[in-house]
């Protein structure tokens, strides 16, 4: 039924079928959506199918499946909202939302950005974006918030996913493309590392591509609960590490003690690609595996064999291939940054990244988590992975934006920083919101939640009244996937078209639209992009000559079925672009200004909220396969509800038994930065050491109310997976009709 | 004659603190390293400049993997802690293969007996700087030292043996040296002897045996192991080696050694009888080496005595590592050694300056190939012999080389032995380190294997119950399927059409393809007279909320993806 034959992209055809690719994950599946007529609610839906593509090869999870509901939710928002205090209202209406035009809702926006800029600088506004906008709008924001707000204060959800990975990569190639190779070159490898993902979860139609490593016992998972991707690897003969939370950088290094003692490691790649291989070396001497065992819980023996294994399948020791990858459960720590660099000494030291069949890569998370991270939404950083405080990038990108290169701002704040500092002396005092759901996704969300009280004004843009929507002054309806066009960079780096299927219901307006009006109003008019179209040629062009460069990709070239992943530089030789794109980097040289690799030694230490008495549990965080992200789209399907409807903390059943929590019993789980409630849920897969909660729901019942904003140094990634918690059956809720103070809306 | 080098530039500012650190093993290398990473990333309220001595020839080593060198299974080249180049562009001054022989301290000034304490820059006003008198007759000026001497492999005195001059074929092992004279004897040894039935000697042997010498342990105690395991865990320990072809004696030792023409060539046992051996290896521990710190005066037991701050007698001195007598105890481990060197660093650079060392439960694990052994804290506890408040459980299997013991009070783990399992190693290491709770049921402690969780699985689809997943990605349960078969959908693309099982990752395709044969089966058999119904009838929900359990009926595996992408 899904497999729909290999054809040139559909989509020209008004009301026929188009393709495109799936709105969630950076898995990216491609599907075609069939438009279904408009319905009584006023909006038009699709039916979804799963649609032949190298990386999902015609299958989708049941989000996918179900992603045509979101278009329908009962709640779309079809109209701005302003609180009505900001219109003048007075008693409960001065603090509800209120239906309001456009042109009201953008003059108070840009009246407030004026006044509050001429008040406290150009940095007294703020902009937060998100890994799920299209390549052309997170290019568009960018230069919203460099070249219109003319503020140093951008950052965006990426930053919660990606950072630690992005850092270790840039810090080790030279450049971060999360896989450095197509995702389908797994299907060759005899084994794989899988490090703090749950892939069988959280990106189902990938799992095809570990076939192969699996059967041949290859697949090794570290994580410290058995996941279904554990089980996967169990069940085929392959290992699962179950480490104690918060040591994945320990038993990756007790691996990488293995290899090198051992007398494994490739060394003629060492001395050919790498520089630093004496002190990774010297490192690593600390780390043997009984001593990794005491920290990390995993047998000794357990760490040798996965040296054995990785090293066999190793191309230097007659392997067809092997990788290590890394997910969010290694890179979402206060020391993210070191695991992953600590994952790729390890993959440098078997002889793998820069290698075809090989490789060292990380899986991206959010949608357009990759293309999302490269043109200019993070704080230090313009078009095609530009550093910001590069002259000669500034340069280049004020050209294309038609401004002063004096007149860019320098780098800014990372998104926690950002977010403490809203509201305070310093800090900025109207945050605009594009494609981010933070009082559910940000850790620590009652400090968020607090910040975003204190601004003068925060204005969301939302398809949906999300937590976050519900907290602004200004809500802005944009629209949604199967309604706008655009591209998106898959986890492989390779670009996709995302085209409309049907149109956005009246009242909703694109935000490229709406940021050139407001543009408009700031008196900055002609730097923004008014379409999709416009905008990717503005980071093409933005991009030539840059890291991550898109100059040679064109809508055309990928409307004709072309698979380009960057850097895909432009030929000015040639009337039209001609470069094939690379699906493989490095196979000629790191992007090193010598070439090689750079190795980084790193050490381990523990998480920055270690069990104490008063907190003696690990929690861990993570997903499940129905909900995406903050769920503010998941939530709304009710497919996915039933299967998943309510926040649960999994509890291993003898824990629960030492808690006395019988299974079913709301649970009050309590950690330093605050306190949340969910349902006890048994399982054996959990270590009797450790609760898990998944992130997707709001309210009392949100994980990040509890999660640590203890940052990388390096990369400012919060330390979302790990922290120390105390468990306890929750009191018996106040009687009927006493307020419930801290409900937030769902 | 004697060059007076100051070990660091005369601090008239008082701004720098002069440390000379005596040695370097792996205490000291550790120290050296928590120094410089405290002065690179800006937690050093305080300058520090280093000085580290060494009298072996090498830059610091991994001590801990010298058995597992003897064992052939890693490299010297993999045993470096530290690279000496690398110290001195971080403004350490390294001396290896130099002793120091003298240290002159000045007398304590009343009030300065804080170690390094919370007075920076004091020390001008505080005392005289101490000298460190070295082999080379170079004299280094410090404002504090650290003696991180080690210790020295103990020799017994045996007839016939001369412990200041070894003969060949006998051989302690503490250093590289030893470990490469081990391993170039090894090649022509015929029969080898390890006197010593604690972890080195276990791990010698086996060592040894993996090079394909036959050798026998020896241990004077009642059993191998002994400070670390009760009987039933040295019997077991035993058992186990013979297995790996390690014989070992027990309340046994050697009574003289015999040696010919300055080689050995036999020894005899306690016993009287007399076996031919042409490599003795000692394993009879180690004495912390305290001669420079007693000849300076500071107090000695059997290490040199220090406080929670790890200062000596004397204020300007510290001690860590093997050589350091911490409330009575000498841990000769590197664990402790480590947290010292932390402690210390913090101290010096003024990071912590009231950081103060608290002894971790002491892990002892032994590394051989084919063989688990773990003895972490109180793990002497007779099981019937407890007091009030401790609990002991254990598992003893002895045919399989298996032996699990948990000590428990309150509701953590204080102790605990395993032998022959390596998960229970690792989960009760852990939770007597981190001071997890234990399980209500402390049978859960001594065979983890048991608590394992298990997955839903989907390649036994007819012995599983409805509510089971078959098809994750899409949710799809064998309830599902079994219901959409019913109601006419018999291939697996259209049991795909109708649940979207299969249409993710594609790996379930068999287990819908073997749903769907063991229901045309079925419906070919005349069905029970309780059964729902025939095709086209929708199957009511199963009043257990588990399902029934479906009876097991073979099937022709369909190919993955073949179901969906067909």
């Amino acid at each position: 039924m899904s497999a729909a034959p290999v054809h040139a992209p559909r989509g020209a055809a008004p009301g026929g079928p188009v393709d495109t690719h799936c709105p969630y994950c950076a898995l990216q599946c491609a599907t075609t959506l069939t438009p279904e007529p408009v319905g009584a609610d006023g909006v038009a839906g699709v039916g979804v199918a799963g649609r032949a593509f190298p990386t999902n090869r015609g299958g989708l999870c049941q989000k996918g499946w179900t992603a045509g509901a979101v278009l329908r939710a009962g709640d779309r928002l079809t109209a701005p909202l302003v609180r009505g205090r900001h219109l003048g209202r007075t008693g409960a209406a001065a603090d509800a939302l209120e239906p309001t035009s456009w042109d009201t809702a953008l003059d108070l926006v840009a009246g407030t950005v004026r006044r509050v800029q001429a008040e406290s600088g150009p940095d007294a506004v703020a902009v937060f974006g998100g890994g799920g906008l299209t390549n052309e709008k997170a290019y568009a924001l960018g230069a919203l918030a460099r070249a219109v707000l003319r503020t140093s204060r951008i950052d965006y959800n990426g930053r919660f996913c990606m950072s630690s990975a992005a850092a270790a990569g840039n810090r080790a190639f030279g450049l971060d493309r999360g896989l450095p190779f197509p995702l389908t070159d797994l299907g060759g490898a005899d084994a794989v590392l899988l490090v703090g993902s749950n892939l069988a979860e959280t990106m189902p139609p990938a799992q095809a591509h570990l076939a192969r490593a699996v059967a041949r016992g290859g697949l090794v998972v570290v994580d410290p609960r058995r996941t279904p991707t554990a089980a996967l690897a169990e069940d085929g003969g392959g290992l699962h590490l179950q480490n104690v939370p918060g040591t994945d950088l320990a038993l990756v290094l007790g691996i990488a003690h293995v290899v090198l003692a051992e007398g494994l490691a490739d060394e003629e790649y060492l001395a050919a690609r790498t520089t630093g291989a004496d002190a990774l070396r010297r490192s690593l001497a600390a780390w043997w595996p009984e001593r990794t065992e005491r920290v990390t819980g995993v047998p000794a023996s357990l760490v040798r064999a996965a040296a054995l294994r990785l090293a066999a399948a190793s191309p230097h020791r007659g392997g067809a291939g092997a990788y290590v990858l890394t997910g969010r459960g290694a890179e979402q720590h206060a020391k993210g940054t070191d695991t992953v660099t600590a994952c790729i000494n390890l993959a440098l030291a078997l002889g793998l990244p820069g290698v075809a069949g090989s490789g060292w890569g990380c899986i991206t998370g959010q949608g357009n988590g990759q293309g999302g991270r490269e043109h200019g939404q993070k704080s230090d950083q313009l078009p095609g992975y530009r550093k910001i405080d590069d002259p000669a990038a500034r340069a280049h990108v004020a050209a294309v934006w038609g401004v002063d290169p004096d007149e860019l701002p320098g780098p800014g704040l990372p998104a926690v920083q950002l977010l403490r500092s809203l509201g305070r002396p310093g800090g900025s005092r109207v945050l605009l919101v594009h494609g981010s759901n933070l009082v559910v996704s940000a850790p620590r969300s009652g400090d968020v939640v607090e910040r975003l009280g204190a601004l003068d004004l925060l204005v969301v843009a939302d398809l949906v009244p999300s937590e976050t929507a519900l907290l602004a002054d200004v809500v802005l309806p944009v629209p949604q996937w199967a309604e706008e066009e655009g591209t998106m960079t898959s986890l492989e780096g390779r670009v996709l078209r995302r085209r409309r299927a049907v149109p956005p219901p009246a009242g909703v307006r694109d935000e490229l639209e709406v940021w050139a009006d407001l543009a408009e109003r700031l008196g900055r008019p002609g730097i923004l992009p008014r379409t999709a179209a416009e905008a990717f040629d503005g980071l093409r062009r933005a991009s030539a000559g840059g890291t991550a460069d898109y100059s040679g990709i064109t809508w055309d070239r990928l409307d004709a079925g072309e698979a380009l992943h960057w850097p895909c530089p432009d030929d000015p030789a040639s009337a039209a672009p001609t470069h094939p794109g690379t699906p493989r980097t490095f196979l000629d040289g790191f992007a090193t200004p010598d070439g090689r690799a750079r190795i980084v030694p790193v050490d381990h230490r523990p998480p920055a909220d270690d069990l104490r008495p008063d907190a003696p549990l690990h929690l861990v965080t993570g997903r499940v396969l129905q909900h995406y992200q903050s769920g503010a789209q998941t939530r709304r399907v009710a497919e996915l509800v039933a299967a998943h409807p309510a926040p649960f903390v999994e509890l291993h059943p003898d824990l629960a038994a030492r808690l006395e929590i019988d299974e079913g019993a709301d649970v009050e789980l309590t950690t330093a930065r605050g306190t949340a409630r969910a349902v006890a849920r048994f399982s054996g897969t959990a270590r009797p050491d450790t609760v898990f909660m998944a992130f997707h729901w709001a309210g009392e019942g949100s994980v990040n109310r509890l999660t640590n904003d203890a940052l990388d140094p390096v990369s400012s990634m919060p330390e979302f997976k790990v922290c120390a918690v105390s468990v306890r059956l929750a009191p018996p809720r106040p009687a009927a009709g006493t307020p419930v103070l801290e409900e937030v809306p769902a | 004659m004697s060059a007076t080098t100051p070990a660091g530039p005369p601090a008239a500012d008082g701004a720098v603190l002069r440390v000379v650190v005596v040695g370097h093993g792996m205490a000291a290398s550790r120290l050296v390293d928590e120094v410089v990473a405290r002065s690179a990333d800006g937690r050093a309220t305080r300058r520090v400049r280093l000085t580290v001595v060494g009298d072996e020839p090498y830059g610091a080593y991994n001590r801990v993997l010298l058995s597992e060198v003897v064992a052939g299974k890693v490299e010297v080249a993999a045993l470096a802690l530290s690279d000496g180049d690398e110290l001195r562009r971080a403004g350490v001054d390294v001396r290896d293969g130099v002793r120091a022989i003298g240290l002159d301290l000045p007398a304590p000034v009343a009030g300065a007996g804080d170690g390094v304490g919370t007075r920076a820059g004091t020390r001008a006003g505080a005392a005289a700087p101490a000298t460190v008198l070295l082999s080379d007759g170079t004299r280094l000026v410090a404002d504090r030292v650290v003696l991180a001497t080690g210790a020295a492999a103990h020799v017994p005195a045996l007839p016939g043996l001369d412990p200041e001059h070894l003969p060949a074929g006998v051989h302690a092992l503490r250093t590289l040296d030893d470990c490469r004279e081990i391993v170039a004897a090894s090649t022509n040894a015929r029969h080898a002897l390890v006197l010593g039935g604690g972890v080195l000697g276990v791990e010698a042997g086996r060592g040894l045996v993996g090079r394909g010498v036959p050798t026998t342990v020896v241990s004077t105690g009642p059993h191998l192991v002994d400070r670390q395991l009760d009987a039933a865990g040295g019997a077991v320990l035993a058992r186990a080696l013979r297995r790996l072809g390690l014989p070992s004696l027990a309340s046994s030792g050697v009574a003289a050694v015999d040696v010919r023409a300055g080689r050995l060539v036999g020894v005899r046992l306690a016993d009287g009888t007399d076996r031919p051996v042409d490599l003795l290896v000692l394993s009879c521990g180690v004495r912390p080496r305290t001669a420079l710190a007693a000849a300076a005066g500071l107090a000695c037991r059997r290490g040199v005595v220090v406080d929670d701050a790890l200062v000596t007698s004397h204020p300007a001195v510290l001690a860590v590592g093997d050589c350091a007598e911490h409330r009575g105890a000498v841990p000769g481990l590197v664990a402790p050694a480590w947290d010292q060197a932390r402690v210390v660093a913090d101290r010096l650079t003024g990071a912590r300056p009231d950081a103060t060392y608290v002894p971790q439960t002491a892990v002892l694990r032994v590394k051989a190939a084919g063989l688990d052994v773990a003895a972490v804290g109180e793990t002497l506890v007779d099981p019937l012999e407890a007091d009030e408040g401790t609990e002991v459980v254990q598992l003893l299997d002895a045919a399989h080389g298996r032996y699990v013991k948990a000590v428990v009070r309150g509701d953590r783990v204080v102790g605990a032995v395993s032998i022959g399992d390596p998960r229970a190693a690792a989960e009760l290491t852990v939770l007597v380190d981190r001071g997890t709770p234990a399980p209500l049921d402390r049978a859960v402690l001594v065979l983890p294997g048991a608590r394992r969780g298990t997955a839903e699985r989907a390649d036994d689809p007819t012995r599983i119950p409805d509510r089971a997943t078959i098809c994750r990605c899409n949710g799809v349960t064998k309830g599902a399927i079994v219901r959409v078969w019913r109601g006419g959908a018999r291939t697996v693309p259209e049991i795909a059409t109708a649940t979207r099982a299969t249409t993710g990752c594609g790996t379930c395709a068999d287990a819908v393809g073997g749903i769907a044969d063991w229901l045309a089966r079925q419906a070919s058999d005349p069905p029970p007279a309780d059964a729902p119904g025939a095709a086209g009838a929708v199957a009511p929900p199963p009043a257990d909320p588990a399902g029934p359990a479906t009876p097991a009926v073979p099937h022709e595996p369909v190919s993955p993806l073949e179901g969906a992408l067909r």
